[in-house]
């Protein structure tokens, strides 16, 4: 059928296609993964024959795209766990790396006519599945080849913006937070205003980074993109309501993991303690303060099994860190602070 | 037995064709097929699987005679001496061929005396590739009737030290002559470089005495143990004596999953030269073809040792051998067709003979026989033999060794139970206390599939092992993976709320109270924490360096550091060139070591 109006060796890929949609009609996932696979993999080899010319990259795209779709249906349509998690996922990410490859490859065409330009839509196709199946590493050697490619500047934007939010949440679990502050951020500020949707994912894991280095969300941008979760958490961290950052830390936990950020807003606990400090510190008024008061606070913010030296510790870390200027004396049990800036504003902390 | 023999011979058949197959490709290589010998070929049964997955099979050209010379049953020549397998030249009834066509006396006495020559495996090997090439050649040429065969030097073989013939794949040849030590020397050496440094290592933390209590295997969650006892130099440096135990071990998939098992002689099998290569008779073929579906050579090469394996008397029929092999054929393509990992091993696996209580480990190249394989029952004795043992000497070599071998017929028998999770479990609390890294990870990702598979007491306590796994090697995705899979119940289990705890305050940097949870670790989770106890040490002592002034006390350390005494702290420090203020080093001057954090 196919034959009379389509010429080989496309005719191949309009059969794997239609059969694909068939067996997905028939909810066979598992064998219109298998037969996504086959026409990948028959896309790959009509690509790589094609010299000096790009424009079957746009099919390609596509038919990568339905591959990884095709391949989280049938992963998550799998029948009882006798198979790995992720197995297919991980299959379908060897297709894709095998587009790349022919993409990465083509370094003979000229700029107008090279796959490489394809390389980055397959990126981030790849960065889709290795978030899902927890293989960041596999990301390392996608990210330099496109850091090192001299196409950097000319891949379309919406790819740009999908590629650096991955990679800005990958060095966010690398707990690298400047460079994932700049990947987000330009995700962010470049994702087109209508895509709320997708501004909001940014923002779930912009909003912790900018907060653990010092910047605080406006309200209403909170509520603009419908994470207002964060605001009591906003609030809690500023004010050093240690009491009201563990139970909102309980209330959300489950929001928390499930994005991936339990953490990395753990940690802003820190920043939390720094500010309560502060507060003490602005309230005695003095250099010297005791590290019962300290401890005080500590306790009457619920903090009630935390006693003189772990107190100490706290602090210790924070100094070390540098967020606070001074230094403890264990015998006089007194944080003696700096006379000049003793809590330094977090962003000028490099 | 009858069994046996027949698989055999299948066995047999199916070399022959590998060979065949073998050849052909030479063919391939020295002239070009034409379209005619290609829908010849589809008419054949199919093949086993090529050698290489790009040079196509081809078959051999109609005026080649039957590969393999010899009809089986009335040879009038004695079988092959020693390497016990059919009479080598045996014709696959071949529709393709006239078999009618048969070959001169002198050439079927010629390929006899050939064998006949042959010493070792390696030997015939070598023998059938040498006489694979000649035949091919002759048969090409038309030779084949011409040639005086009786006056045909015979090959030379690797018995006697011969160069080789330059047709020969030297690749092929090479691999021959080392697979045989590969298997055995290096995990040799490796062993007993391992039980040298074990015995070193035990001989240096002897003085820490065992504070573990028998009553730790009858599962009594609380028992008294005190880390700090524990906590001497030696801990780390009898960690690391053990780390070499596991780097020479070769890896592979299909290995693991058969598990590797000891070469043992058992009393039905005499030939000892070859016991090695016969071992592997208990599983059908199918397993055979099971392993020779990854296609690569080496496993080719162990599915071909698979076929020495046959009684040098009792000749099958032919017809027999016909039908088998086409039910080999079959699946051989039901394996190539599906992909590696569809394979269910479950189906092959075998059931053991053996009575040993004592087996020592030995990695396998190929599939064991059941004669060294210990049923589950005499494993149940094993196990309480090794964990006496331990208890009373604690040699860890020994433990490992036993309960790998252990762990290595349980796999290889696919008992996957309770016993299993017991083994395992075992192997790696001792593991844990030792730190061997390497046999913990193995045994906890096992575990974790047993766990799903079939469950067991203690799954909670090896999450909270993973959590501080994780910690280890900092691996905060794995944290938060894990922290995605925990229901709140299990969160609550008081192993697990121990990791969870240890984890947010080592997160958060609050060493205080990492130290003291360290202290008060359940189970063997002081074990893990003493794998990174050092590094975090190392961490909060350059915090305190750095925040406290004028000086701080070594006792406050030494406390802080969760050390049991002033002087286990001093050792610590002594590395790191700290200023004291005295002489009896009761003070650390915070603002003169400044300059030494770096060396921490």
């Amino acid at each position: 059928m196919v034959e009379r109006f389509v010429t080989a060796p496309i005719d191949e890929l309009a059969v794997f296609h239609l059969k694909c949609l068939y067996a997905l009609s028939q909810k066979r996932y598992n064998e219109a993964y298998q037969l996504q696979s086959a026409l990948t993999q028959a896309l790959t080899k009509i690509i790589q024959s094609q010299k000096e010319e790009n424009w079957f990259l746009p099919v390609m795209y596509v038919v990568c795209l339905d591959l990884r779709t095709v391949a989280q249906k049938a992963e998550s349509e799998k029948v009882g766990n006798t198979e790995k998690p992720g197995e297919i996922l991980e299959k379908a990410a060897e297709s894709l790396m095998g587009c790349f490859r022919v993409c990465a490859a083509d370094n003979r065409s000229s700029e107008e006519d090279t796959k490489r330009i394809g390389m980055l839509n397959l990126v981030n196709q790849l960065f889709k599945v290795y978030f899902r199946i927890n293989k960041l590493h596999l990301c390392k050697p996608l990210i330099r080849a496109i850091e090192s490619s001299p196409f950097k500047e000319s891949f379309s934007l919406s790819q740009q913006i999908t590629y650096r939010y991955y990679v800005g949440r990958k060095a966010m679990f690398d707990s690298d937070y400047k460079a994932a502050d700049q990947y987000l951020t330009y995700a962010f500020e470049n994702c087109h205003k209508s895509s709320k949707r997708n501004k909001r994912l940014i923002l779930i894991y912009l909003v912790p980074v900018k907060m653990l280095l010092g910047y605080i969300p406006k309200r209403e941008v909170l509520e603009k993109y419908d994470v207002i979760q964060f605001w009591d958490l906003v609030e809690a961290v500023c004010q050093g309501n240690l009491k009201l950052f563990d139970e909102l830390m309980e209330k959300h936990e489950s929001f928390f993991i499930k994005c991936g950020i339990y953490l990395i807003i753990d940690k802003l606990k820190i920043i939390a303690y720094r500010n309560l400090f502060r507060k003490v510190y602005l309230i005695l008024d003095k250099h010297q303060i005791p590290v019962e008061a300290l401890q005080t606070a500590l306790v009457s913010l619920g903090q009630t099994d935390v006693d003189l030296d772990e107190t100490q510790c706290i602090v210790a870390n924070l100094i070390y860190e540098g967020k606070i200027k001074g230094y403890i004396s264990h015998q006089h049990r007194k944080v003696v602070v700096s006379k000049q800036n003793p809590f330094p504003p977090l962003t000028s902390l490099s | 037995m009858q069994n046996q023999t027949t698989t055999s011979l299948t066995s047999g058949a199916a070399k022959k064709k590998r060979k065949r197959n073998k050849n052909n490709q030479n063919n391939a290589q020295n002239h070009q097929q034409n379209h005619y010998l290609m829908t010849a070929y589809n008419n054949m049964p199919p093949l086993p699987p090529p050698e290489q997955n790009d040079v196509k099979p081809a078959p051999p050209p109609e005026t080649m005679p039957p590969l393999p010379p010899l009809p089986p049953p009335d040879t009038t020549v004695p079988p092959p001496p020693l390497p016990v397998e059919l009479p080598k030249p045996k014709p696959l009834p071949n529709p393709l061929v006239n078999p009618t066509e048969e070959w001169p006396d002198s050439l079927k006495d010629y390929v006899n005396r050939c064998y006949e020559k042959c010493k070792t495996k390696i030997d015939r090997d070598q023998v059938d590739i040498v006489l694979k090439g000649k035949l091919t050649n002759a048969s090409k040429t038309g030779d084949l009737w011409i040639r005086d065969w009786s006056k045909e030097p015979l090959p030379s073989i690797h018995s006697e030290r011969m160069t080789l013939e330059p047709k020969i794949v030297p690749g092929q040849l090479a691999q021959f002559q080392n697979s045989p030590k590969k298997g055995l020397s290096p995990a040799m050496g490796a062993r007993l470089g391992a039980r040298a440094s074990t015995l070193r290592g035990r001989s240096r933390s002897s003085s820490r005495s065992r504070s573990r209590s028998p009553a730790y295997y009858k599962k009594t969650r609380s028992h008294s143990r005190s880390p700090r006892r524990r906590h001497s130099s030696s801990s780390s440096s009898s960690t690391d004596s053990f780390i070499p135990l596991n780097k020479a071990k070769p890896k592979g998939k299909i290995t693991d999953r058969l598990g590797p098992s000891k070469q043992k002689v058992s009393a039905k099998q005499l030939k000892k030269q070859k016991q090695k290569e016969k071992k592997a008779n208990f599983y059908t073929f199918d397993a055979v073809c099971g392993a020779v579906e990854e296609n690569s050579e080496l496993l080719q090469q162990r599915a071909a040792r698979f076929g020495s394996i046959t009684k040098p008397s009792t000749p099958e029929p032919t017809v027999v051998q016909n039908k088998k092999r086409k039910t080999l054929n079959f699946s051989i393509d039901k394996f190539t067709d599906d992909s590696p990992g569809d394979l269910d091993w479950t189906e092959f696996h075998i059931v053991g003979t053996c009575q040993d209580v004592e087996k020592s480990f030995l990695r396998l190249t190929k599939a064991p026989a059941a004669c060294e394989v210990r049923p589950v029952q005499v494993l149940r004795l094993s196990l309480q033999n090794v964990k006496s043992k331990w208890l009373e000497k604690q040699d860890y070599f020994y433990a490992c060794d036993q309960l790998k071998s252990i762990r290595q017929d349980l796999t290889v028998q696919g008992v996957r139970n309770e016993f299993t999770v017991e083994v395992y479990e075992t192997h790696a609390r001792i593991a844990l206390e030792k730190g061997d890294h390497e046999e913990f990870n193995q045994c906890q990702t096992q575990l974790k599939m047993l766990y799903s598979d079939v469950g067991g007491d203690h799954v909670m306590e090896f999450i909270a092992y993973r959590i501080l796994y994780y910690i280890f090697t900092k691996n905060t995705l794995d944290i938060m993976t894990m922290l995605k899979s925990l229901a709140l119940e299990e969160k609550k289990d008081p192993c697990v709320a121990f990791a969870l705890r240890l984890r947010s305050a080592w997160a958060m940097g609050n060493f205080h109270r990492f130290f003291k949870l360290y202290d008060e670790s359940p189970l063997m989770a002081g074990y893990l924490v003493d794998w990174f106890i050092d590094r975090e040490r190392k961490a909060y002592l350059k915090c305190i360096i750095k925040s406290y002034r004028q000086n701080i006390s070594v006792n406050f350390v030494a406390e802080e550091l969760a050390f049991k005494s002033k002087d286990d702290c001093l050792a610590f420090l002594e590395p790191f060139g700290l200023t004291y203020t005295d002489d009896q080093k009761s003070f650390i001057d915070c603002k003169s070591s400044m300059s030494a954090i770096p060396n921490i």
